[in-house]
């Protein structure tokens, strides 16, 4: 199995989500942190915003090191609700030699609960079945990790407001989240983070994350946001690694295409649909 | 110690809520500070451009059409390599030190989209092998030429679509892979696989498509499959006089593993195989229920019995087969389970009142295959895989006196799999580690890989395989096989 095939297999949340899901903040003393009634209000805000369903979406992630040399991976994407959990499905579109390699998650709300995930390998003609891992690994090699794509459990997290400002011209509360117990540290990999919330619509568009390995500082920012069929999705995204000021690589996260209300039905997200292809 | 937790824990709450100076956001917007455009970097919209517009059909064709595929050369290096009986009775002998393999190989894959979301793929393959001119083709026999010197074949090709809602029908040449080994074949009987370079082939290559009639059904968490097989193919083996026969076999007059004839047929004659399967998804374990009757995907060899030398025939052989399969997993782990139970199998053995026919004889056998597999999805991308299978045959008298089988009563084989990439999976590292025996007594190979994308399209791969000693037939036979290898694949 290509490496970069197995690794994207717990990336299946909508990307739009991204924001709303992936930048906690952490400290280092998690138990001491106290909970902001009003920050927790803002953050539950955040989480409830509507990110619709029955979707479909293009995505392009754009990979480029530190001395600039890029790599591009491209993705069709399908995402249904299945209250409260969500059943999504992920193509490659490219490179070449992994096109049609697909993915199937079936998420689960419950927290305890592993999230069913298969994986199918078109060299192989095969359908896997892949069992969960380290949601702090980096997804499809990009600066964006599994657990960036994957909804973080608010009763995980303690909040603080700690300023409110603008940024880019927008009236902004500035979060600070904090992991209450270390099994949520290990399983993101983020010891502390800052997040930027729009005020006029609940979408978190830049955040500072402090990663635990390797002291490095991971930087998000929603670079165009756009709202379709009523419901806002970033269409493009960076994440950079930084140690101190020096960037070790950066992420451009495009989604394009995206669509509400299709027919998808829940059949669709099966083995059969996996092997039938995007 | 309790006191002292409870006041420090006291003090840090009693401290005011952490309010953000202008010196702490100027530092959290600092590494914001990043010069780059994202706008330098252009999304790439793909448009048909205008001679093919401007072509009968070719709009259609730009949006229903896909061709893709590879070209890939390839260098393998034998350091061990030994001289082999060439298998023509002249007394010569081929030498397969150093250069072994220095071939161009493409593929070309042509997926067309149908209306009412039929689809139709062909797959064409193609491989040269420059070393045979390299190192002089007269050294080597016919059969080891008209295998590994030069290849066109076709892959895949079919023709697939839904004819229900829940119902797919897929008309042609098809690989089915059944089970959920990733090492060892126990329910996946119905493709027949390539196995001219053991250890090399690879994985896209490794099974040989055959036509079939296959209707797939889906609802909910059950899945179902039902496949007629008309066509008749067979595991593509190392011929007699490359360096994967044994000299012991290509050297016998009259050949057992080389020089046996073949008793062909075309293809597409007598009986189709027949095969279904059986599926149950649901969270954190699955199942599946096997069933087949077809021909063996290796021919059986069969003493001959008209003359007083005996003749040894390669014939097909049919067998029934009924299985079962699962995962189950926890956490991180994945468990995996095979079991499938073969009738009809024919194996040779011993007679040592030899009759007519010589000292060999071919008795029908039942055969029970048992695979235990278990993953482990690590830290960093790191996988871990172990698997075992045991293969018991029935009726076995356990060895002398008297008759003496050919087969173990008992074979295991173990397969240990570590993958993990690295530099944002720019590399990818495998280990493989196989072994015959339960106590790996009947030889094995080690192969380490690593595969490197130099760019989206453009891959460099390398390895090192080793095999190790056994007995003097099958893995155990390839000890002096040790090779490194290495292949540059651009993919479109």
């Amino acid at each position: 199995m290509p490496a970069r095939a197995r690794t994207a297999r717990e990336g299946l949340v909508s990307l739009a989500r991204v924001t709303a899901a992936c930048l906690v903040v952490a400290t280092a003393l998690p138990a001491f942190a106290a909970d902001d009634p009003k920050a927790r209000e803002i953050m539950t805000a955040v989480d409830e915003r509507e990110d619709g369903d029955n979707q479909t979406s293009n995505m392009q992630m754009v990979l480029i090191d530190k001395r600039g040399k890029q790599r591009v991976r491209e993705l069709r994407s399908f995402r249904k609700d299945k209250d409260p959990d969500e059943l999504s499905m992920m193509f490659f579109l490219s490179p070449a030699d992994v096109e049609d390699t697909g993915f199937l998650t079936y998420d689960f709300d419950d927290a305890d609960r592993d999230d069913d995930q298969w994986l199918y390998l078109p060299a192989l003609k095969k359908t896997k079945r892949i069992a969960s891992s380290d949601k702090s690994g980096s997804f499809m090699g990009s600066d964006f990790s599994y657990a960036d794509m994957t909804d973080r459990p608010l009763e995980k997290y303690e909040y603080q407001l700690l300023k409110e400002g603008e940024l880019d011209g927008h009236p902004v509360w500035i979060i600070q989240s904090t992991p209450v117990d270390d099994d949520e540290i290990d399983e993101t990999g983020y010891t502390k983070s800052v997040q930027f919330v729009r005020k006029d619509n609940y979408v978190v568009i830049q955040a500072k994350i402090w990663v635990k390995k390797g002291k490095r500082n991971k930087y998000m920012k929603v670079e165009e946001l756009e709202q379709i069929d009523g419901i806002w999705v970033p269409t493009v995204m960076t994440m950079t690694t930084k140690k101190g000021k020096q960037t070790l690589h950066k992420t451009i996260l495009r989604t394009s295409d995206v669509k509400f209300g299709q027919d998808l039905d829940f059949d669709m997200f099966s083995v059969r649909g996996l092997e039938t292809g995007p | 110690m309790r006191a002292p937790l409870a006041l420090l824990v006291a003090a840090l709450l009693a401290a005011p809520l952490p309010a953000l100076a202008e010196d702490d956001l100027d530092d959290l917007m600092g590494g914001f500070d990043d010069d780059f455009d994202v706008s330098t970097i252009e999304e790439e919209e793909a448009t048909a451009p205008d001679w093919m517009v401007a072509l009968p059909g070719g709009a259609w064709a730009w949006e229903n059409v896909d061709i893709g595929g590879s070209l890939a050369s390839a260098a393998v290096w034998s350091y061990h390599g030994r001289s082999v009986a060439d298998s023509e009775g002249g007394g010569g002998r081929t030498d397969y030190d150093g250069l072994s393999r220095l071939d161009l190989d493409g593929m070309l894959q042509l997926d067309v989209q149908l209306p009412n979301e039929w689809t139709a793929r062909a797959e064409l393959l193609a491989w040269y092998d420059f070393s045979y001119q390299i190192r002089g083709r007269r050294d080597f026999n016919a059969a080891v030429l008209d295998v590994y010197e030069w290849q066109v074949d076709s892959g895949e090709a079919y023709v697939s679509g839904p004819i229900s809602e829940k119902f797919d029908l897929t008309i042609g040449r098809k690989v089915v892979n059944w089970g959920r080994s990733d090492t060892f074949r126990v329910v996946d009987v119905v493709n027949p696989l390539d196995n001219i370079e053991p250890g090399l082939v690879d994985i896209e290559d490794l099974r040989r498509p055959r036509a079939m009639v296959k209707l797939d059904y889906q609802s909910g968490p059950w899945s179902g499959q039902l496949l007629v097989i008309p066509e008749h193919r067979y595991d593509r083996n190392p011929p007699p006089g490359s360096d994967f026969i044994p000299d012991p076999f290509t050297s016998v007059p009259g050949g057992l593993g080389g020089g046996a004839s073949i008793d062909d047929r075309p293809d597409f004659q007598g009986m189709p195989g027949f095969a279904a399967k059986f599926d149950g998804r649901f969270s954190g374990w699955d199942f599946s229920l096997y069933g087949a009757y077809m021909d063996e995907s290796s021919r059986t060899v069969d003493p001959f019995v008209l003359t007083p030398v005996p003749i040894f025939k390669q014939e097909a052989n049919r067998f029934g087969m009924v299985g079962a399969a699962g995962n189950v997993t926890r956490g991180p782990i994945l468990v995996k389970l095979e079991m499938a139970f073969f009738m009809g199998l024919r194996t040779l053995r011993f007679d040592l009142a030899p009759g007519p026919a010589g000292p060999l004889l071919n008795q029908e056998r039942e055969r029970l295959d048992t695979m235990v597999g278990i993953e482990w999805y690590g830290p960093d991308q790191l996988t871990v895989a172990v698997e075992i299978v045991n293969r018991h045959l029935f009726d076995h008298p356990g060895g002398p006196p008297g008759i003496i089988e050919l087969t173990p009563a008992d074979r295991f084989e173990t397969a240990i799999r570590v993958t993990r990439p690295f530099f944002r999976e720019r590399l990818d590292v495998t280990l493989l580690g196989s072994v015959l025996g339960e106590r790996a007594q009947d030889g094995g190979l080690f192969r380490a890989s690593a595969e490197y994308e130099l760019t989206d399209s453009l891959k460099l791969e390398g390895g090192w395989l080793v095999f190790f000693q056994g007995p003097r037939f099958g893995l155990g036979a390839f000890d002096s096989n040790d090779r490194v290898y290495g292949e540059l694949k651009y993919s479109f």
